[in-house]
């Protein structure tokens, strides 16, 4: 189920119209990479006005690998880790995997590699939205409930360490 | 694939790099912002107020200038609750600024939790203004009423702007009212016009309906006035200044009012009270008394009647009274004045005058009344001697004394079940009866049959009215019977009739009608007169017939009079000096026994009629004695008399007894006259006795030749016979003398006889031959 504070955010961001894949149309996959493009722009404004600023993100020339860190503020402290993903062939009905690379192994609700295994509603979720989803929606709808619930219990365990100069980044 | 695309690619992914690299706002959480507020707010460097939903802050300058600006979009009228929730700040707050506001702004009122600006009330003013001008007038209460404002604080404001925005005027009398001078020009107009027009008094009520509910009743009472005032309508509002009781009332129907009361006294000498009334005059003797101020008014139930009239229905009155001796006043007063009136009139116009009796309308002078009954008096011993001749009045003393009786019988069986008022009206009589009887019983009765007689009287008035009903009687009928009753109150129908009438009322009536001063008067004024008369008669009557019948009695039952006794006790007195003096005639032993038969048969005689006299003269009745008499010489006289031996004593103590006669009575008691009365009624019994009695006629003869012989009177009784006869032996001739000797022996043979045979014959004998003789002798000697 998605909360609420998800479902506002989700709310705030434009949806796509596009359904292209890298390996579709190069015509098409432009579009629809604007259209990614658009989505996160908006996506990051609307979080850093409502001071929820997460994620960094950046993407090759062709918009097929994405890469960039993302953080979670907890008594103060800001955890931060690295985020990396590629965009499927079978994009766009096909989620994107996002990994974080360097928590591998250091919790059950991850794949190898450092793939965070999302929750049963994203995969329906996505697929009934098809292709009005994009990388925005899967941060939102993928990654950030997934942070906000696996990185408290992580320090709590004391698999994930606050790195002292992590602000300065 | 165009270049383009891609570099708008590239734009769009720096783009988001610029966007996620642009430093995020540091934004504070509520709570954050909350504590740091309220931290300031603490330590006062900070002067803000909290909205109600507590979600942001607001500063006063802010507020204040929000109130402003919602004021002047709610068109400068706005509750402060509507501000308030407007504001989305609490009330109290508001409500702090605003009187901050109203300080700095004066323009600005607080009404009843409500914020008017002077903009709204400018607006509202002029709205007003428009329509004063529409309908002329406005009522500060109607406005007050629909502007929901308080009447106080527009009036105030209204005030203000008065001659500015508002064109009109404020009455003087209710602040609440506005009205411009036309309107009030305009209604004075009309006002005017129908009070001009009104001639009679009107009822305010009904002209302020005239105006609909357009003008105020104090503004049309104001103008009213003015009107007045200034003169320019004629008339007075009375009644009180509220116009369910007050009245307009014209002078023109003033002016008519005196104009007809005026006319109407100048040519008729009275007013009536129910014409006044009729005027519309509330109290028409105030109102006349007012208007007539120098005449003395006679003020009746349903008239006024002027000086003037008054003093000629006087004039004329007193004037009739003296001449024909009656008058009718309806006749001099007019038609309208009722019965109560007239009394009230009579009673002041008679006041100086006398001797009247008055019915009904009549005055009647109460000379001519006495002058009418004179008139019958010369009838009354006529009648009275029929009436007791005829034996009526015996039959109706008997009838009443028997009545009486039967009545004090019935009283004294009777128990007390008897109403109470029958019985006291007995007692009242038997009450009168004693008072006014004085020691005789008669009185008594004629007093209780007066009454009775007005009773029976009554009843024969009605039975000739069935009998032979004349018409106009049957018409004034109430007035007659009226007058009856005035004099007569009580009249029993059920007692038997108990006097004897005089005339009947009718007959009364016919005999005064022959009367000249009455000639002209009406008929009910003669059966009243009848009425009045012959009560007065009947009781003059009742006099009469009883002095008659006491004179009747006395004559027929030796009932006599004190008078009469007296004048026969003289009589007698002086045949006792003329039987003494025939005494003288004899000497020795026959003289002492006529003497004592004289004082046997006559003395006694004359002791019984002194005792009489004695009594009467004492006041006592017929059955006291002399006993009775009061101690002194007469009593003891008396008694002396009755018990003398011989004539000188007793001629003695008869002086004593009988007073002196009269010198001019003297004559009467002549002795001569009686010598020959009592020969004359000697003569009488002679001839009586002539064909009868032998004895007796032989005794009377004798006796009147004695007295014929001596000039004196003898009493002696049969057997003095022959010593009488003897006497004038030498006083008669001797042939005279011898008849008498005969008829002495025949009638001394006769009574020897017995009755015997013969004594028929010897009867026969004497009464054929010698009587006739011997009374041959008596006329010789008498001539």
């Amino acid at each position: 189920m998605v909360d609420e504070a998800t479902r506002k955010s989700l709310s705030g961001i434009p949806l796509l119209k596009t359904k292209a894949g890298p390996k579709d149309d190069p015509k098409l996959w432009l579009q629809r990479l604007k259209e990614e493009y658009t989505a996160l722009i908006k996506y990051v404004e609307n979080n850093k006005a409502a001071g929820n600023d997460w994620f960094r993100l950046e993407s090759n020339k062709e918009g097929t690998r994405w890469f960039g860190k993302c953080w979670h503020v907890q008594d103060m402290l800001k955890y931060e880790f690295d985020v990396e993903f590629d965009i499927p062939v079978t994009y766009p009905v096909t989620a994107p995997e996002l990994a974080l690379p360097e928590l591998d192994g250091k919790t059950a609700k991850m794949y190898r590699g450092g793939k965070i295994c999302l929750t049963d509603h994203f995969k329906p979720l996505w697929a009934k939205n098809v292709p009005k989803f994009g990388i925005a929606h899967a941060m939102a709808l993928g990654l950030g409930p997934w942070l906000a619930v696996e990185i408290p219990e992580m320090i709590e365990k004391g698999a994930v360490v606050y790195k002292e100069g992590e602000d300065k980044k | 694939m165009s270049s383009a695309d891609w570099e708008e690619v590239k734009r769009l992914a720096a783009d988001f790099q610029r966007a996620q690299l642009t430093s995020a706002s540091q934004r504070l959480t509520e709570r954050n912002c909350i504590e740091i507020v309220n931290r300031l707010i603490e330590l006062k460097l900070l002067d803000v107020v909290y909205t109600s939903d507590g979600k942001e802050y607001i500063t006063p300058q802010q507020l204040v200038k929000e109130i402003q600006d919602e004021l002047y979009v709610h068109g400068g009228r706005l509750s402060l609750v509507t501000l308030a929730s407007n504001l989305n700040v609490s009330l109290s707050v508001v409500e702090a600024r605003v009187a901050d506001l109203l300080k700095q702004d004066r323009r600005i009122h607080n009404v009843l939790g409500q914020l008017i600006t002077a903009t709204f009330i400018d607006t509202m003013c002029e709205d007003l203004n428009e329509k004063l001008v529409q309908d002329g007038m406005v009522s500060l209460s109607e406005l007050s009423k629909t502007s929901d404002l308080p009447g106080e604080f527009l009036q105030d404001q209204i005030e203000k702007r008065l001659g500015k925005v508002i064109h009109g005027k404020v009455d003087r009398d209710d602040p609440n009212l506005i009205y411009t001078e036309t309107f009030v020009r305009r209604n004075t107009a009309r006002i005017r016009g129908i009070l001009s027009a009104i001639t009679k008094p009107t009822p305010i009520n009904q002209i302020l309906l005239k105006f609909g509910s357009n003008v105020p009743e104090k503004l049309f009472f104001g103008i009213v006035d003015k009107l007045i005032t200034t003169k320019r309508i004629e008339g007075i509002v009375s009644g009180g200044g509220s116009s369910r009781s007050a009245y307009y009332i014209p002078s023109a129907h003033t002016k008519a009012q005196v104009q007809w009361i005026e006319g109407f006294m100048n040519g008729n000498g009275y007013v009536d009270l129910d014409a006044a009334a009729r005027l519309g005059i509330s109290d028409p003797k105030s109102f006349i008394t007012k208007r007539f101020p120098n005449q003395h008014l006679l003020f009746l139930k349903t008239c006024v009647l002027g000086e003037r009239l008054f003093k000629q229905a006087k004039e004329q009155v007193e004037e009739s009274l003296s001449s024909p001796g009656w008058v009718d006043i309806t006749s001099i007063l007019p038609a309208s004045v009722t019965e109560q009136d007239l009394q009230i009139l009579m009673d002041e116009i008679l006041a100086g005058v006398k001797n009247t009796t008055v019915f009904d309308s009549i005055v009647v002078n109460k000379s001519l009344l006495e002058e009418l009954k004179k008139q019958f008096k010369p009838l009354m011993p006529d009648k009275a001697a029929k009436d007791i001749s005829s034996g009526k009045y015996i039959q109706l003393v008997n009838d009443t004394r028997a009545a009486e009786k039967k009545l004090k019988l019935a009283e004294l069986g009777e128990d007390s079940t008897r109403s109470g008022g029958k019985k006291d009206d007995r007692r009242k009589k038997a009450a009168s009866g004693k008072a006014g009887g004085g020691t005789q019983g008669r009185e008594t009765k004629t007093k209780a049959t007066k009454k009775k007689y007005l009773a029976g009287k009554k009843d024969d008035w009605s039975d000739s009215e069935d009998d032979n009903p004349p018409p106009s009687i049957t018409l004034s009928n109430s007035a007659s019977s009226k007058a009856s009753s005035r004099a007569a109150p009580t009249a029993n129908k059920n007692k038997v009739q108990q006097q004897l009438e005089f005339q009947s009322v009718n007959e009364v009536r016919y005999a005064i009608a022959k009367n000249e001063s009455l000639s002209e008067a009406p008929l009910e004024l003669l059966e009243s007169i009848a009425q009045i008369i012959s009560v007065g008669l009947q009781d003059e009557y009742q006099v009469v017939l009883k002095e008659a019948f006491d004179k009747f009695m006395s004559e027929k039952c030796g009932r006599k009079s004190q008078e009469e006794v007296l004048e026969k006790l003289f009589k007698m007195t002086t045949m006792f000096q003329l039987y003494v003096e025939g005494l003288n005639s004899f000497e020795g032993d026959v003289k002492n026994q006529l003497e004592k038969f004289l004082l046997k048969s006559f003395g006694q005689e004359i002791v019984i009629a002194a005792t009489t006299f004695l009594l009467m003269e004492a006041g006592l009745d017929e059955n006291s004695q002399v006993g009775d008499l009061p101690e002194g010489k007469v009593k003891q006289s008396m008694l002396a008399l009755g018990k003398s031996a011989d004539i000188e004593t007793f001629t003695g103590l008869l002086q004593t007894v009988v007073p002196p006669v009269k010198k001019s009575a003297k004559s009467t008691f002549n002795p001569r006259n009686i010598l020959l009365e009592s020969r004359d009624s000697l003569m009488k019994e002679l001839g009586v006795a002539e064909t009868s009695d032998p004895a007796l006629f032989l005794h009377i003869a004798s006796l009147i030749l004695f007295s014929l012989t001596s000039e004196a009177l003898l009493q002696a009784s049969g057997k003095f016979v022959p010593q009488i006869i003897s006497s004038l032996s030498g006083k008669l001739t001797k042939e005279e003398h011898a008849q008498m000797k005969e008829c002495q022996e025949q009638v001394v043979s006769l009574i020897k006889l017995k009755n015997g045979p013969g004594a028929e014959e010897a009867k026969e004998h004497l009464t054929t031959t010698i009587l006739p003789s011997i009374k041959n002798i008596i006329t010789n000697r008498t001539k």
